[in-house]
């Protein structure tokens, strides 16, 4: 009889209470994903500012949750003080014993979205990796590096490593070219030209906060030629360094302006 | 004194200028202070077909006998120095100025040659530039410190798109089809004003929101249902053509088969899909000109990508045209061409 009892509570309360549970959770989470998807497509069409757009998925993703799991703990759980502190020691015991990095990596996630040491679309460096945030989850964060590989980060990283972000949630972000030049070289001509390759180049841009410097500086057996300049797009940042060199040493070739000599290890003793 | 007369009095005390006779007042102005010992060289910046020539032009009329007029067309490419009998003049008067320099590597040695001469000149010089190229070379050159005072050609209103289109026709025996729905105005319009900040060596400029007095009686027309075909035409046009004369033009003549003029079956352009960054650039740079040969933009390109693909798609697209061995945007495309190529940063602000 007392087992009949128990079972029929199972089948009138705890299975559709599971279910409501469950079935919430899903329609959370296809809601975070349609909606993520509508505004990272979208965000496209806003030019240079995509990434502001795309600022807003990892807020909202974190709302929708936050209101899942708070429906479901009204429907599921009803609380007297004594079992609120009993759930909450056995809550706390969890993560201290199991779910601690998944805890951490939870409040990595809200701290990533609110106060925004990157976002979707920068370029960071986060240990050994750097590539284009992606996606920014509640758990982790992805980046694609350049060379196209698909790096998941748990969130909780940014607790124990430091963050380089090269945009700062900008489209545009500065790149350095370096090109070496003989001693014997006409220096002041080098720089004209070199000047000349960044400012015509397709991919940098030039504003009162992006601007552009050449930077000179004599080292054993060459002259360095440093360029600091803003890319319009981070995403063409590589493709920026490399025109920018290959039109600089074309133009220096044809100025007669020639690369560091090549020094054998006889003269250097 | 007849009505007749007054006009005539002011054709002859302000030739006709539709659309710019505070600018042309402002440019009269700097020439009085110029006799009377102060210099300030002046930059006229214009979209394309804004009517930047056609301001000059007037202003040389005014004053032909003080000055020398210059006009480039395409890109001058030998360093030359002006010659010493245009200094002779008070006032040099120059067209085109964004043929001056090249965007590639050694394109703007003829630029710094101007320039010097330009500081070292006592001749008043009254310049235009494309404002794409403008707002380019400023940002290359810092040409803003030798011309101070920048004028910014104004959009045309409705009326003086009007008096723009009709100037050409002699009779006014045209029919008006202007089915055409047309948006309530703003009575809020911004426009930029400069505002010289300490910390600051240019002046920035503030959006100021000014109220559209001109409009508050349309708005009223409008809600009446009072507009004639006619009105209907000029405003949809003027807002069409964003206030260009030479786009709101090129929209009439596509509209206009004598007597008839019909917006109904006017398209606006679109573009089918975003355009590839290499064919962006290329785009802009034919922009930036006004006119520019095949060979001047395979040097733009810097022999990184071929630019036959590019021509062939703008081209196909009716975004440029091939004029006299030139590339020119179609005016019809510029108001689309300028938000695409702002919004991906191709143009500089």
């Amino acid at each position: 009889m007392m087992v009949d009892t128990q079972l029929a509570e199972i089948y009138d309360e705890i299975i559709p209470l599971l279910i409501d549970a469950v079935v919430i959770f899903i329609i959370a989470y296809l809601l975070a994903r349609v909606i993520s998807f509508i505004l990272i497509r979208t965000s496209e069409f806003f030019g240079h500012a995509r990434i502001g757009v795309r600022m807003i998925v990892p807020i909202l993703n974190i709302l929708i949750y936050t209101v899942a799991i708070m429906i479901v703990i009204q429907r599921v759980l009803t609380l007297s003080t004594i079992e609120l502190v009993a759930f909450s020691g056995l809550f706390g015991a969890a993560i201290g014993f199991g779910l601690k990095d998944a805890f951490a990596n939870v409040i990595g996630g809200v701290i990533i979205a609110f106060q925004k040491p990157f976002r979707i679309g920068d370029r960071i460096k986060m240990g050994e990796y750097y590539g284009e945030v992606v996606e920014l989850g509640l758990i982790d964060t992805r980046i694609i590096t350049p060379d196209d590989s698909y790096v998941t980060i748990p969130n909780h990283k940014i607790f124990t490593q430091s963050v380089a972000s090269a945009n700062a949630g900008k489209t545009e972000m500065q790149v350095v070219v370096d090109v070496f030049i003989d001693h014997t070289a006409d220096i002041a001509r080098a720089i004209e030209i070199f000047k000349d390759a960044i400012v015509t180049s397709r991919h940098v841009y030039i504003t009162d906060a992006c601007f552009y410097t050449i930077l000179t500086e004599n080292k054993m057996y060459s002259v360095r030629l440093r360029a600091r300049a803003y890319v319009w797009d981070l995403r063409d940042e590589f493709e920026c360094k490399a025109e920018i060199s290959r039109r600089t040493k074309t133009a220096f070739q044809e100025a007669g302006i020639y690369p560091p000599r090549l020094f054998s290890g006889d003269q250097n003793a | 004194m007849s009505s007749d007369e007054t006009v005539a009095r002011e054709e002859k005390s302000h030739p006709p200028c539709i659309g710019f006779h505070n600018e042309f007042e402002k440019i009269q102005e700097i020439i009085s202070m110029h006799r009377s010992g102060t210099k300030q060289n002046v930059a006229i910046l214009g979209l394309p077909y804004s009517g930047r020539s056609t301001l000059l032009t007037t202003l040389r009329e005014e004053y032909k006998d003080s000055s020398y007029f210059v006009e480039y067309g395409s890109w001058i490419t030998k360093k030359r120095k002006l010659l010493e009998s245009r200094y002779s003049q008070p006032i040099v008067f120059i067209d085109g100025c964004q043929y001056l320099f090249s965007r590639r590597i050694g394109g703007f040695s003829v630029l710094d040659d101007f320039l010097e001469e330009v500081a070292s000149s006592s001749s008043l010089f009254i310049t235009t530039w494309n404002l794409y190229a403008w707002n380019y070379i400023r940002r290359v050159r810092e040409v803003e410190r030798f011309f101070p005072k920048i004028i910014r050609l104004p959009p045309l209103s409705d009326t003086e798109m009007r008096q723009c289109i009709l100037k050409d026709y002699t009779e006014a025996e045209l029919q008006f089809i202007g089915d055409v729905d047309i948006e309530l105005p703003s009575l809020l319009r911004f426009t930029p004003y400069p505002v010289k900040l300490p910390w600051k060596s240019e002046p920035v400029e503030l959006p100021l929101p000014r109220v559209n007095i001109d409009r508050v009686s349309l708005r009223r027309h409008k809600k009446e249902m009072n507009l004639s075909d006619e009105e209907l035409v000029f405003q949809k046009i003027t807002k069409m053509a964003g206030g260009n004369p030479g786009v709101g033009k090129a929209i009439w003549k596509k509209s206009f088969e004598y007597p008839t003029v019909n917006l109904k079956d006017y398209t606006p352009m679109r573009m089918p899909d975003p355009l590839l960054r290499n064919d962006a650039f290329i785009l802009g740079i034919i922009a930036m000109t006004g006119s520019i040969t095949r060979e001047e933009l395979e040097e733009a390109a810097g022999g990184e990508y071929p630019i036959c693909p590019t021509l062939y798609r703008l081209l196909s697209l009716e975004v440029i045209m091939k004029v006299n061995g030139g590339y020119q945007i179609y005016p019809e495309a510029l108001l689309l061409v300028n938000e695409m190529l702002l919004k991906l940063r191709i143009f500089w602000e």
